[in-house]
């Protein structure tokens, strides 16, 4: 990952993890994670469900969406079975994807998002704006799974 | 004689993809829906049919024909959230 993308996450990381924090979920960065590899455990707002993990790993920030899969635990390295994802619309338990313009996976699968209004956005904070759409996703379902 | 106007309420909108947040003083009767329109305006936001924008308020979307005044109870300031839902492919 270059400089200035370190930089642009260093900015930006304390915000997610704020955010992370007030629905009771958490962002983890590990010593031995590779620079942009971040795990966000994300807290349902229905509190009776358990939280879900997501890996999400940035190669350019904040110009290109990330890889957002979800895993069994923090540090997992494949991807998880289908009760690791929501059950809700584009979290695909096949491939194991989120196929939603704010991935790398929805954007890789759909090269007509590449412009329009699909485009990746790079404005603000982007890695905040994935992690509030994937909770907002999530609650919407109820923290139902998709296994 | 004519009652006084009620106060204003000192409305701040943020949102992930902008860099400042959205300020302004409202009305309590004001629509959440009003303040919607005027943020994603100031955001430079436009409906595009493939994202659907909502305010966000205390840990619940914001219906659109909430008021400012009934979201800010008997506080004198307002912190909304504006987020996000894409569609999928």
């Amino acid at each position: 990952m270059d400089l200035e993308s370190n930089l642009r996450l260093a900015d930006d990381v304390p915000a997610v993890e704020a955010f992370l924090a007030s629905t009771a979920g958490r962002l983890h960065h590990r010593e031995q994670d590779p620079d942009g590899l971040f795990w966000a455990e994300i807290q349902p707002s229905n509190s009776e469900r358990a939280a879900l993990v997501a890996r999400i790993e940035w190669t350019v920030y904040p110009h290109r969406a990330p890889s957002l899969i979800f895993v069994e635990s923090v540090g997992a390295l494949t991807a998880g079975t289908p009760n690791a994802l929501p059950g809700a619309d584009g979290y695909r338990c096949g491939p194991n994807d989120v196929c939603k313009p704010f991935t790398a996976e929805g954007q890789q699968l759909h090269p007509e998002w590449g412009t329009g209004p699909h485009a990746w956005r790079s404005t603000g904070n982007p890695f905040l704006y994935v992690v509030e759409n994937v909770q907002g996703d999530i609650d919407r379902v109820d923290g139902r799974r998709a296994g | 004689m004519s009652q006084p106007q009620p106060h204003e309420i000192k409305t701040t909108v943020t949102s992930s993809l902008a860099g400042h947040p959205y300020q302004h003083d409202y009305a309590p009767q004001t629509t959440a829906a009003t303040v919607l329109s005027d943020a994603m305006a100031a955001f430079g936001f436009t409906s595009d049919g493939t994202t659907r924008y909502y305010l966000f308020h205390d840990g619940h979307e914001v219906p659109p024909e909430a008021t400012v005044g009934e979201l800010a109870g008997h506080a004198k300031a307002l912190h909304l959230g504006l987020r996000t839902e894409t569609t999928n492919g």
